[in-house]
């Protein structure tokens, strides 16, 4: 492989694949089919917390079934984690799980209710579904999941003047409402007001999770009555309907401030901070293609950036962990390997047991504004730190690699000659191995 | 990993950190005084926290009366009321070793959380061209050359210590045995790299021990974190920043914010009893972004608002403001009070009375303050905080 094929592959994917090439735009061609049992899971989810936290409800509050309780969220949130690691480590398609994780860090989720435990994984299954789609299609999916709908507080929004909002004197909150127009279109500096943070708050009362159900609806009887003055357009009126959501999230789609928002923040990811010329050429096609998300990946790897030298990001925790397992073949059992502790089954140590105690905490960050893409982020003592103590657990699978095959496989023509003349020089060979996957070159992309 | 102080300083200078210092001396009396600087990250609901009791539109202001006490529950003067959840901080207001300076914000108006949290942390508007953070130019001013001279605690990399002078990130969880007798190595490996570098210099100044977890009761995030800032403090240390989250209660506000008003009285109590001796010449200053809409929303909670409060704590307040809720003019919360018609409305910038805090906290002058801390800053008629 070559040098520039190095750049591709740490760039756009999770590093250089053993003995295969490859080519990002290829996975442009053949669109994953989507899968519509994604929903039923979901609705299986929701509902088996639901029955739960009545059974832990009518038991008086027994101990015993809030621990059921917490066994079905952690049960949910382990394998979840589990199976996106071990997908990321082992599927072809990096730069597929390259925009997952970008996608999913942008409609970010955080900390918040305990049913997110159990759905937070299927949330980003959902947006899975659509990024290859239009924008306004993504926006929709990840506005109305059920996740995002009771993380920012969506769920107990209601319109003051409908009629459950009359009858139970209860209204609507802001905080999905602002976190769209900021974070997931147009950002902080598009041109909105308060007002417009009112009016799409408004607009979005009436979804929920209804007690029975396993998925999110619109109720009219939630939804706040009345014509919605968003960004000088008019939504709605005295009969609130589904429709009014859509127009509106296809007005933000189409908005040029949104165009250069989601221009800006792929380009940063990708390419660094200071891309603004990539920033801008996405953003263009962005508007022109009204969305196109596939036009706008095409046109991502065409620029000149898309082939520069690396350095300009760092890898996020996910990336490093993602990237530290696929740098070799690792023994058959590595993935499934269980752990007992204290009599109880402990996180695999290199997927969900790794993610949790790296710094970044995937579905669950810091901020609905996510983990931030700047570079001094992710070398900071506490980031680095957590890798160091993670990587004994991973090259404990690479017993019977040679440091030096695998650090040609890993680095190839990007490793500097100080990483090269430092790994010879370790007293062991699982040594060594950490040694190259805390060196910067295997960090930096 | 050992600390080998020599290494570390000669590693910092190789990595050219010293030559972006002034070669200013550290005056003794600086020596001696700790600051900590918290940082409530979400927007802290101020009239929830320091409830106006004494307003006649307070009563009137949240009409669902369950959602707050029905009676002051700890009355803090003939006005205001701490939040039960502040309940621990109550003898150290009694010990006139805090006060809460009340309807502040910083001057930005917009509502982001981010926007906002930046203008906090950098300490002036983002036309001031600034990109270090306002401790960060703190170190500076005083002279703090060394990188143990300033820890930010937790996940690291806030915009308040960022900057030219060098600054430790810490975490209370570094177990790093494997790589005990590789620390040569991991020299060598970064010797090239001045980011990573810089980085494991931090790591080994930190140190390696474990937080003790043998206290239940003190087994918190935030207790660890404030228990760790504390340990820095008595050492080396001379500054540390933290964040406390979970103060954006758009929904359930009630309980929700009990549970982060609880763990900031924990912080600052935690702070107080680990520092022991050293309490006695330390200021903590307290705040948040801004503060939440005076009334409910629709979902028992409060949205991004404008006036909020910050908290000062430590053991030189007694000589100064500690035992009072300070306000520059409460604005009161009837309707045609509010600030665009929905938030408390902010009656002074909250930058002054740190800015005050910290000039009599170390003895600067106020130009020092405005044309470094907090440019653009009006320091206005003294205020004694300290």
């Amino acid at each position: 492989m070559s040098e520039s094929d190095y750049i591709t592959a740490f760039r756009f994917g999770f590093g250089a694949m053993p003995n295969k090439s490859f080519d990002p735009a290829n996975e442009l061609k053949t669109l994953p089919t989507p899968d519509p049992s994604i929903d039923q899971v979901l609705s299986v989810r929701i509902l088996a917390e639901r029955a739960q936290q009545k059974a832990y409800k009518d038991s008086g509050r027994a101990p015993e079934e809030k621990k059921k309780l917490q066994e079905l969220f952690r049960d949910y949130e382990l394998a979840d984690l589990d199976a996106e690691i071990k997908n990321a480590a082992s599927s072809d398609a990096m730069f597929t799980n390259r925009l997952a994780a970008f996608w999913a860090n942008h409609f970010c989720l955080g900390k918040g209710k305990q049913i997110l435990r159990s759905i937070s994984g299927l949330y980003e299954t959902s947006l899975r579904q659509k990024i290859f789609g239009n924008f306004s299609d993504l926006l929709i999916t990840a506005e109305l999941h059920p996740a995002m709908v009771s993380y920012l507080n969506l769920d107990e929004s209601i319109g003051p003047h409908s009629k459950a909002g009359q009858r139970t004197g209860k209204g609507f909150n802001e905080n999905l409402g602002r976190e769209i127009l900021e974070l997931h279109t147009l950002g902080v500096d598009g041109g909105y007001a308060q007002a417009d943070v009112i009016a799409l708050s408004k607009i979005l009362t009436g979804w929920h999770i209804p007690k029975d159900q396993g998925e999110v609806q619109f109720t009219p009887n939630r939804a706040e009555p009345g014509a919605k003055t968003l960004l000088g357009q008019s939504f709605g009126g005295d009969r609130p309907n589904p429709e009014d959501t859509y127009a509106a999230f296809e007005s933000l789609a189409k908005h040029p401030a949104t165009a250069k928002f989601i221009g800006t923040k792929l380009a940063r990811h990708f390419f660094g901070p200071q891309s603004a010329a990539a920033a801008k050429a996405i953003a263009d096609v962005f508007l022109s293609s009204k969305g196109n998300l596939v036009e706008v990946y095409h046109t991502m790897l065409a620029l000149n950036d898309a082939s520069a030298p690396l350095g300009a990001q760092n890898r996020t925790d996910f990336e490093f962990l993602v990237s530290a397992l696929r740098a070799s073949p690792l023994r058959a059992h590595a993935f499934d390997e269980q752990q007992k502790q204290d009599g109880a089954e402990k996180p695999n140590p290199i997927t969900s047991g790794a993610m949790q105690n790296l710094t970044q905490q995937l579905w669950k960050a810091p901020s609905p504004k996510g983990w931030p893409d700047d570079p001094a982020f992710w070398i900071s003592p506490t980031i680095i730190t957590a890798r160091l103590k993670l990587i004994p657990a991973i090259v404990r699978h690479y017993q019977d690699v040679d440091p030096l095959i695998f650090a040609e496989a890993a680095l190839g023509p990007l490793m500097t000659p100080n990483t090269r003349s430092t790994i010879k020089l370790a007293s062991n060979r699982l040594q060594s191995i950490g040694l190259v996957l805390a060196s910067p070159d295997f960090n930096r992309r | 990993m050992l600390i080998n102080r020599r290494h570390l300083l000669h590693a910092a200078a190789a990595s050219g950190l010293y030559s972006l210092l002034p070669s200013l001396t550290l005056a003794a009396t600086a020596m001696d005084k700790r600051l900590v600087v918290i940082i409530q990250r979400g927007g802290m609901d101020s009239l929830d926290a320091v409830q106006p009791w004494g307003d006649p539109a307070f009563k009137l202001l949240r009409p669902n009366t369950e959602l707050i006490a029905p009676a002051p529950a700890f009355a803090v003067d003939n006005f205001f009321a701490f939040n039960d959840a502040l309940k621990p901080l109550h003898s150290l207001f009694e010990a006139k070793e805090l006060s809460v300076v009340h309807s502040v914000s910083t001057p930005y108006r917009a509502r982001s959380h981010f926007d906002a949290q930046d203008f906090l942390e950098r300490g002036a508007d983002d036309h001031s061209n600034l990109e270090s953070g306002w401790v960060n130019r703190l170190i500076t001013l005083l002279g703090g050359r060394k990188v143990e001279f300033a820890a930010d605690i937790g996940t690291g990399a806030s915009y308040i210590m960022r900057g030219p002078a060098p600054t430790l990130n810490v975490y209370p969880k570094s177990d790093l045995s494997f790589w005990a007798d590789s620390t040569q190595f991991l020299q060598l490996l970064y010797q090239n790299d001045p980011a990573y570098k810089s980085v494991l210099d931090s790591i080994e100044a930190t140190g390696t021990e474990k937080p003790d977890k043998s206290n239940p009761d003190h087994a918190s995030a935030t207790h660890e974190v404030a228990a760790l800032a504390a340990k820095m403090l008595k050492q080396d240390c001379r500054i540390a920043a933290f964040s406390l989250y979970g103060w954006d209660t758009h929904a359930q506000q009630t309980n929700n914010l009990k549970k982060s008003l609880a763990e900031l009285s924990d912080a600052i109590t935690t702070l107080k009893a680990e520092l022991g001796e050293v309490w006695a010449n330390t200021l903590v200053v307290v705040a948040s972004e801004f503060g939440r809409t005076a009334h409910f929303n629709g979902t028992g909670g409060t949205d991004h608002g404008t006036g909020g409060a910050a908290f000062f704590a430590g053991g030189l307040m007694a000589g100064g403001q500690g035992g009072k809720i300070i306000t520059t003019r409460w604005p009161g919360v009837a309707d045609d009070k509010l600030f665009e018609g929905r938030d408390l409305n902010p009656t002074d910038d909250v930058r002054r009375y740190i800015g005050w805090a910290l000039a009599s906290f170390y003895d600067l002058t106020p130009d020092k303050l405005t044309s470094t801390i907090f440019p653009g800053l009006d320091m206005g008629q003294q205020l004694r905080m300290i």
